[in-house]
């Protein structure tokens, strides 16, 4: 055990006998892991703000469909659905895209009734006046950054309507730290968003909250009715439950995930080959060492205990320190760049706080790959070089 | 007196079967007894470096058989032929010290896997460094020393594995006239302790020393000289 240990031991010394290649190894192996392991954890962080965001969500989301398309929801629905058996609150609410600015940024604009806007909650700076204003928003984080809107700010006009053309003003800003779905949101009442998008009576969707164990009667019962429109003959509903909808998240994800792991295959490819050149750079002088080794009595397998306590070692250090740098990369530079990868519309430099949460799976498997990469990279050479004469591999 | 290295009608070819096949040995028998002092000469070439390598067990002839203490090495395993390497000690003519070593670490390295502990090693490598003369050169790195300093270097540790033989290739050639005559006044004691030397060299003065010289020609022997 004595002499496995000083071997050993060797093994470590060498790690510090050739700092720039264990160097230079460190930090292939981390151009890969880190990049992975912060995406990986971005991933899971963004999946876990959009689950939160279904399970304190409605039971039951109602759209509206004409010729198989998503159109808009007479108003009038609202209290057809609330007279069915079992249903406990039916919502209305106005989703829409929008552009402002000279830069035209991108925003989403969230309608719902006065009495469903946050008065004051902790992410809000500033809050909604209790009487029914129009043209009143609360905007996310980002888009107050990128338009330097603050509480008390006046939009210009930036929509056109039926009813003319307003100001707009700003009375919140939400929180860089509230979840993700908030940084470019601007939230305003019911009857402003239907005047923003001049569809007077219109939602873009209900949300409906039902007794435990009627949703799917509830389901059933709203297919089975159509809306009434007055100008263009019925609409028909589409009802997606919170289960169906948690259904839909993991297929978006994979999806994204799936690109960023192509991308992370040939990351990995490239990083077998630096580490096999950075080997390589300096196989002449390890094959050397080893030959001298040989001469003087080392075995094969001692000198492979040597290579593999040094290969070990560096694998260690590097996944160690891929996850030390992908946390920092995630916590303190708040996905600096990487966000804007799986979050569309994100600037490189994230005006919110990003979601991420490092688990234990992709760590294992960074410590597996810096393993491959590692043993594959510098261990194989030494075997090669230990297998052959003394006298060959010291020439 | 007893055999202690004994070559049969040995044969070395380099690369054999291509273009640049080159016949290094061709058919040398010869016999090394037991404390005896035996050097190899002539021209560059004429397989000195390559007899020595064989005798060392460092590789394997093409043809024919060497003998170490009666054991033909043909059929032994890389690790049996290794674990007769234990039982010499080298001095290479570049002296093959490992340059990110300290000096110390270079001379005891070969005892690791013999389970020498790393206090002991120090202790033995600082005990031979006073005997050479380089006391205060333990810490050091080999790059920072002199040829000739590095050359004591490698027959210390040569030396610190208690070897029944040493095998010394051209070990003057790398080194001034002062460093030469040292190098050869550490042989004689060694020798005169008891130690089998096997040297070769151009270098009349180490051939003076040895009590047999075998002449080498285009990988042939054509004289020994007693």
């Amino acid at each position: 055990m004595r002499l496995f240990l000083e071997i050993a031991r060797t093994g470590f010394a060498a790690l510090c006998l050739h700092p720039l290649r264990s160097g230079v190894t460190i930090c292939v192996v981390m151009s890969i892991l880190v990049p992975y392991l912060a995406g990986v954890g971005l991933s899971h962080g963004i999946r876990d703000v959009a689950e939160d965001s279904l399970r304190f969500g409605a039971d039951l989301t109602v759209t509206g469909l004409r010729f198989g398309r998503t159109v808009p929801i007479p108003l009038s629905a609202v209290d057809a659905i609330r007279r069915i058996e079992g249903v406990t609150e039916v919502v209305p609410r106005i989703v829409g895209a929008l552009s402002l600015g000279k830069n035209r940024e991108p925003a989403v604009l969230v309608g719902l009734p006065h009495g469903r806007l946050p008065k004051d909650v902790k992410w809000v700076q500033g809050q909604f006046s209790d009487s029914s204003t129009l043209n009143e928003f609360v905007v996310g984080s980002q888009l107050a950054s990128r338009l330097s809107l603050e509480v008390g700010s006046i939009i210009p006009p930036f929509y056109r309507s039926a009813k003319g053309e307003r100001l707009s003003k700003v009375v919140g800003v939400l929180a860089p730290d509230a979840p993700l779905w908030q940084a470019n949101l601007m939230l305003t009442s019911l009857e402003t968003a239907a005047q923003v998008f001049d569809q007077p009576d219109q939602v873009t969707c209900l949300l409906v909250s039902c007794r435990a164990g009627y949703a799917d009667q509830i389901k059933t019962a709203i297919l089975r009715t159509a809306a009434p429109d007055s100008t263009q003959g019925a609409i028909r509903y589409r009802v997606a439950s919170r289960r169906e909808l948690e259904s839909l998240l993991p297929s978006g994800w994979l999806h994204r995930e799936g690109i960023f792991n192509l991308h992370f295959v040939l990351g990995f490819a490239v990083a077998i080959l630096a580490v096999l050149v950075t080997s390589g750079a300096g196989l002449s002088e390890r094959r050397r060492e080893i030959g001298i080794l040989k001469a003087t009595g080392w075995q094969t397998d001692e000198i492979l205990l040597r290579g593999l306590v040094e290969s070990l070692l560096l694998c260690c250090a590097a996944a160690s320190g891929s996850v030390v740098v992908a946390f920092v990369w995630l916590k303190w530079l708040n996905g600096l760049w990487i966000a804007s990868v799986f979050l569309n519309g994100v600037d490189a430099v994230p005006g919110f706080e990003i979601p991420f949460r490092l688990v234990p799976v992709p760590v294992l498997l960074a410590f597996l790959i810096s393993a491959i990469v590692v043993l594959s990279g510098t261990l194989y050479p030494t075997w090669r070089a230990a297998i052959v004469p003394p006298r060959d591999a010291m020439r | 007196m007893t055999v202690l290295l004994e070559t049969q009608n040995v044969t070395k070819i380099h690369r054999p079967g291509t273009r640049a096949e080159v016949r290094a040995l061709d058919d040398v028998s010869l016999c090394v007894e037991v404390g005896s002092c035996v050097a190899f000469t002539g021209p560059s070439g004429s397989g000195k470096t390559t007899l020595l390598a064989l005798l060392g067990a460092l590789e394997r002839p093409s043809h024919g058989q060497v003998l170490f203490q009666g054991r033909d090495l043909r059929s032994d395993s890389d690790a049996e032929l290794t674990r007769i390497r234990r039982k010499m000690g080298f001095i290479f003519q570049d002296f093959a010290l490992i340059p990110s070593l300290a000096v110390w670490e270079n001379i005891t390295y070969p005892l690791i896997p013999r389970g020498m502990s790393t206090v002991e090693r120090l202790k033995l490598a600082q005990s031979l460094l006073g005997e050479l003369g380089l006391p205060d050169k333990t810490y050091e790195r080999p790059y920072e020393l002199s040829g000739g300093e590095q050359q004591r270097v490698s027959i210390a540790r040569a030396l610190a594995g208690r070897p029944e033989v040493i095998l010394a290739d051209e070990p003057t050639s790398n080194l001034d006239d002062a460093a030469a005559v040292e190098l050869i006044a550490v042989l004689k004691k060694t020798h005169a302790a008891g130690t089998t030397l096997i040297l070769s060299s151009h270098d009349p003065r180490v051939l003076a020393i040895a009590e047999t010289v075998h002449r080498l020609k285009s990988g042939r022997l054509v004289a020994t000289d007693r």
